[in-house]
């Protein structure tokens, strides 16, 4: 076993973390977090709910590790985690009208001082506009508005140009399916944007 | 030399994404070189890729918060083992064994109509039911001094009644018990300053915040606190003024709404600036 602990691998720092070196776990943080958080954000297209899912997919890796057996590799069953929290997150966000603009009304000290505040909800928020050209946002967009089976495939592509083997893996899914919905998603997205 | 139009042998769709994602076949990239629109289209997916890894390029604070909130997940642990939490358990489940067992007692003598508690003097003679615990002169008035004409209260008796009684029904609400998490939405004049107020008026044993989504316009703050320093947080936050656009609980001032266990809350602040 490695003494550096940068270079243990992830099944070792697992391992370790079983037995009680659980301070380890800030390397699979370090190593991952931002993996989660593309996942999270390919699938949302929101910063702040991304953050948030991919907290929670630590949280939830942190608590289920122990029980981890190594079936699979772990960042297979970290993308697996991260990927159906964001789902869920997404169908969340949808069932309450998340791209809807709302309105809120609140007195302060009285009725002459009532404070209108807008709240937009819009998927990409300001901060995630910036630095954006039209084309660039057009993009995040559609890849958002992609049905659900065709997007995931092409998310996890983008991490780190994610094999297809491992997306099929991560997706549960046979290698010529994801092949088909990589190839699917990419022309459906240059269609809807040439529109 | 790029032709302008597609020609027969064209690659399908997926071969093309197939062969941008692995390469390998040697015949399409040739192709691209004499094909425009073939090359425009693995141009594009190449432009999607780039898009795609700018913009969900993770922000630099996002791993050490992740692991604050699992090192802060396992001190929790620590703090609450498993012989503590099955206390807990056993503890509520006692508290509601002894809670059903007296409302079957004071009920199973009755005719099963709806059945409140009164204080003596306030139900009407006719309509009451049930058993008549006798409690005499037990003095609440713990502090007469503090309450200009407050006359001691005393029990003569706590009876069930009917749901006709003349009491005043309106009186009964139920308590609302927070829940583990508790998200809120304050307007404030400047969201710069309003860190320095939210320090501030943080209790002081509340180790645990965060802010984040700083900027001029917005600002997002977490900590985890009781549920009674929840309520006192929030009080504090309102007498600041700032406005409380959420209506869920804990509200300003409405302590007497709330069930409070101790229990810790998640508490999660996201500030918008007033407008103007």
């Amino acid at each position: 076993m490695s003494d550096n602990k940068d270079q243990l691998s992830d099944a070792e720092i697992v391992e370790r973390f079983k037995q009680g070196e659980h301070h380890l776990f800030d390397i699979l943080v370090q190593r991952y977090s931002n993996k989660a958080y593309q996942i999270a954000y390919g699938v949302l297209g929101h910063r702040e709910d991304s953050e948030e899912v991919a907290q929670d997919v630590f949280v939830r890796v942190y608590k289920a590790l122990p029980k981890f057996r190594g079936d699979s590799e772990f960042t297979t069953w970290m993308y697996r985690i991260a990927m159906n929290l964001a789902r869920n997150k997404y169908r969340y966000n949808k069932s309450r009208g998340a791209n809807r603009k709302i309105s809120m009304q609140e007195t302060i000290d009285d009725d002459d001082k009532r404070t209108l505040i807008q709240v937009p909800e819009t998927r990409l928020s300001p901060d995630d506009q910036a630095g954006l050209d039209e084309y660039q946002r057009n993009i995040m967009r559609e890849i958002e508005n992609l049905p659900p089976l065709y997007r995931d495939a092409l998310v996890l592509r983008n991490i780190d140009e994610m094999s297809y083997e491992k997306i099929a893996e991560v997706l549960d899914c046979k290698l010529g399916t994801i092949k088909s919905r990589i190839a699917r998603a990419r022309e459906e997205l240059r269609k809807r944007l040439a529109r | 030399m790029k032709t302008e139009h597609k020609t027969h042998y064209c690659p399908s769709k997926e071969e093309l994404s197939n062969w941008y994602d692995n390469g390998g076949d040697d015949t399409i990239k040739d192709h691209l070189e004499v094909c425009a629109p073939c090359d425009e289209t693995v141009g594009f997916y190449k432009k999607v890729d780039e898009t795609v890894c700018y913009v969900s390029a993770a922000p630099d604070y996002l791993a050490t918060d992740i692991a604050e909130a699992c090192r802060n997940l396992e001190r929790e642990t620590l703090a609450f083992p498993l012989w503590a939490r099955l206390a807990r358990i056993a503890a509520v489940a006692a508290v509601v064994v002894s809670v059903a067992a007296a409302v079957h007692v004071m009920t199973a003598p009755g005719d099963g109509a709806d059945t409140r508690l009164v204080i003596g003097g306030e139900s009407s003679g006719n309509t009451e039911t049930g058993v008549t615990l006798a409690v005499d002169e037990i003095s609440l008035n713990a502090k007469p001094d503090t309450v200009a004409d407050l006359n001691p209260v005393t029990v003569t008796d706590i009876r069930p009644v009917s749901i006709n009684s003349t009491a005043d029904m309106s009186k009964t609400q139920a308590l609302t018990r927070l829940g583990d998490a508790v998200r809120h939405v304050w307007a404030v004049d400047d969201i710069n300053l309003s860190r320095v107020t939210l320090l501030e008026a943080l209790p002081k044993d509340v180790k645990t915040h965060c802010f984040s989504n700083v900027s001029d316009e917005k600002l997002t703050f977490q900590a985890a606190m009781s549920d009674a320093q929840l309520q006192n947080f929030v009080n504090t936050l309102q007498a600041k003024g700032w406005a409380l656009v959420t209506k869920d609980f804990p509200q300003p001032g409405e302590i007497n709404k709330l069930k409070l266990t101790g229990h810790s809350v998640n508490y999660r602040i996201d500030l918008v600036k007033k407008l103007d």
